[in-house]
């Protein structure tokens, strides 16, 4: 529901004189709003920052004319989900009047608050909306560069790469292996790369039943471990094998042109169909923006997901350091709506209201078979702090009437948050 | 925000993963983040730190070069960090090194492990993974055999990935 | 042990003086003493408390671990290969041996 002005003036605080009015409003027109990426974070942000503010000028830059979710895109490899379903458009936001620009962000400028574009553009901006998602760290895992993706793909952002990956697996001879090699370091969606086994499972179970799935990890445990490994039990029995780091998973070498990944302990697993997902860092602009640390992802203020070294840039999801909440679209869209609050009170010239934020990981283990784990957060000195006896996680005893019902909750999930952010279904 | 069903509860994770054969963390973690007990406690400052180092160096000068400490600007997976402690100028018979400590600051017990090498040994070059109990600076010491302490040092921001681990 | 440790050494036949790189790993719980069971009891400490490696009869490395290292432990270290002679492993916790792995090192 879109919130009147004087809703919105209310909402910020009684006692406001009338005589303030005027100036706060042409405050609020005036103002301009960019926001770079136009994904969970940012189209989010773009979408709130109109509903919060019919005035504002807002600005929207993504380079890809249509996005593209990592959430399901796994479905697409196991054949549940086509790629029309996952791909969303961006004139729902232009309906809203928001100006979106498809074009890459390249430098920023926090003192001149100007930002740069690949079509020689600039936009001068009052406050800046980052949320650029990951980079991969190339060459941190040897052998594993930009070129080598195009051989070993790893899909591990949505696009051309998960195409080719499907492309790969329908390939395949039956009887083959699927490897997955599992990275080093934080990387986005925990829990990701253990739905993606389990659907590419199910393809092979319906298609290809003599083929395996290795998952080769860099650490002994993972998301929703007992529940994945409940569910592939049940659905898979033996087809889906994890390597854990004291197992001998940790992989230190790839080569793509022969699909072969090289252990610590000098064991070589020649794929058939090889999934690299390589180690990760924030994307691009961030560090070119001077928001991210040495740990090559960006720190924020968790009150307001405000960069904690450059004054008006905000930054969102993936790229930022906002543990306890994991790097996922859910949390970038709870991450957007703080931050969209924050920027509508900070142009008022007041404080943001208290930060909350839920988020919800959905996994498909098969189809009909979900499990999840959902969180609550808030706030507490600069730092995200879970709050306790908040959320839970899929219980392990539950039949399949249960299963089936977080399958159908995920899909929903899907279809509501695409549907707010993008106005599409 | 999404609904989900009333069944939902926080699991024993770790009792799950026991039955399913899985890992059983006898862990340092956080405590908010596990699902078991523990009387495990950060130090409040350095101080027990400064002690080992002390003790370490016996009175000789530390120096802060000729030993790299590499380990994880983040450690997203505090059960298991990988740090990497070597010396970096050249080891020959002359000057060798004899020891090595491994101390993270703010853990119950902070020093972390010790190394010894000797004349054959020809290097000093160890890996090890560490728990860590929260964000912290991590420091190593080497002694050379002419009396040369070497010190490195560095800091690690402790943020686990989340999402049901 | 349940299983042998895991080794992975980077040359068997180094060049006089060559550096070998070694790494190791064993399964042990590193029970560190501090965490509670169901009954609130506290579970007693359990660690790994030595290993060795020596080449012939010349120590290499002596390794004491405290409970800040990882469950089932992992280490990583290299020696200048002066001579040939077996590469032997030797781990101990408070029960004395725990394990131990021999390699064959023969320098050319």
């Amino acid at each position: 529901m879109r919130a009147t002005r004087r809703d919105m003036l209310l909402a910020m605080g009684a006692g406001m004189g009338t005589l303030a009015l005027p100036q706060i409003l042409r405050a609020q027109a005036a103002a301009h709003v960019a926001v770079v990426g136009g994904g969970f974070g940012g189209a989010t942000a773009a979408r709130y920052l109109r509903r919060l503010n019919p005035d504002l000028r807002i600005t929207l830059v993504e380079p890809q004319e249509q996005f593209v979710t990592c959430p399901f895109s796994n479905l697409y490899l196991g054949r549940l989900r086509d790629w029309d379903s996952i791909t969303h458009g961006f004139d729902g936001l232009r309906a809203a009047g928001i100006e979106v620009i498809h074009a890459r962000a390249e430098d920023v400028d926090g003192s001149a608050r100007s930002l740069g574009l690949s079509n020689g553009a600039r936009l001068d901006w009052d406050r800046l909306v980052l949320s650029p998602g990951i980079d991969f760290r190339w060459g941190d895992l040897a052998g594993y560069d930009e070129a080598a993706a195009e051989l070993a793909p790893h899909a591990w952002k949505a696009g051309p790469q998960t195409q080719l990956l499907r492309r790969q697996l329908e390939a395949m001879e039956d009887g083959g292996t699927f490897v997955m090699v599992v990275p080093q370091g934080a990387f986005r969606c925990p829990p990701g790369p253990y739905e993606r086994a389990s659907m590419v499972a199910h393809y092979f179970k319906t298609h290809k039943p003599r083929s395996r799935v290795l998952i080769l990890d860099s650490q002994d445990r993972f998301a929703k471990q007992p529940l994945f490994r409940q569910g592939w039990q049940a659905l898979y029995g033996e087809m889906i094998e994890w390597v854990g780091q004291s197992d001998d998973g940790l992989v230190v070498e790839v080569d793509a042109s022969t699909r072969t990944a090289l252990t610590a302990f000098g064991t070589r697993h020649k794929a058939d169909v090889l999934n690299v997902i390589p180690p990760q860092k924030a994307g691009l602009i961030a560090e070119r923006a001077g928001v991210t640390d040495e740990t090559g992802w960006v720190p924020v203020r968790a009150d307001r997901f405000e960069s904690v070294h450059v004054p008006g840039v905000y930054v969102l999801g993936d790229a930022t350091i906002a543990a306890p909440m994991p790097k996922s679209g859910f949390c970038a869209n709870a991450q957007a709506k703080v931050a969209a609050a924050a920027i509508t009170a900070d142009l008022a010239g007041r404080e943001p209201p208290p930060a909350s934020f839920a988020n919800t990981c959905y996994s498909l283990v098969g189809p009909g078979w979900g499990i999840s784990v959902a969180g609550v957060y808030r706030a507490e000195g600069g730092k995200v702090v879970e709050v306790a006896g908040s959320g839970g996680v899929s219980p392990l005893e539950a039949g399949p009437e249960f299963r089936q019902a977080e399958a159908d909750h995920g899909a929903g999930w899907y279809a509501s948050i695409c549907a707010d952010i993008w106005g599409t279904a | 925000m999404t609904s989900f069903g009333s069944d939902m509860r926080r699991r024993d994770l770790l009792a799950g993963a026991a039955a399913l054969g899985g890992l059983a963390a006898a862990g340092l973690g956080p405590a908010a983040a596990q699902a078991q007990s523990t009387t495990a406690m950060p130090q409040i400052d350095s101080a027990e730190a400064d002690r080992l180092a002390a003790e370490f160096a016996a009175g000789a000068e530390v120096l802060s070069q000729g030993l790299a400490l590499d380990l994880p600007a983040l450690g997203d997976n505090p059960a298991a960090v990988p740090v990497r402690v070597h010396v970096t100028e050249p080891i020959t018979d002359a000057s060798w090194c004899s020891e090595i400590i491994v101390i993270a600051d703010l853990n119950p017990g902070p020093l972390a492990c010790r190394f010894r090498f000797t004349a054959a040994t020809g290097s000093a070059d160890v890996t090890v993974r560490l728990r860590l109990i929260r964000s912290m600076p991590v420091r190593a010491y080497a002694r050379m055999e002419d009396g040369r302490v070497l010190m490195a040092r560095r800091d690690i921001t402790v943020a686990p990935g989340g999402c049901g681990l | 042990m349940a299983r042998p440790p895991r080794i992975w050494i980077s040359n068997e036949t180094p060049a006089p003086g060559e550096i070998v790189r070694v790494r190791a790993q064993m399964v042990h719980v590193m029970e560190s003493g501090l965490r509670l069971d169901a009954s609130g009891q506290t579970v007693p400490q359990d660690i790994l408390t030595g290993f060795t490696a020596s080449l012939g009869d010349s120590l290499l490395l002596e390794w004491t671990p405290e409970m800040a290292i990882s469950q089932n432990p992992y280490i990583e270290f290299t020696f200048a290969a002066r001579h040939s002679g077996r590469l032997r492993m030797v781990w101990t916790d408070r029960r004395g041996v725990v394990a131990q792995a021999d390699r064959d090192v023969t320098v050319g």
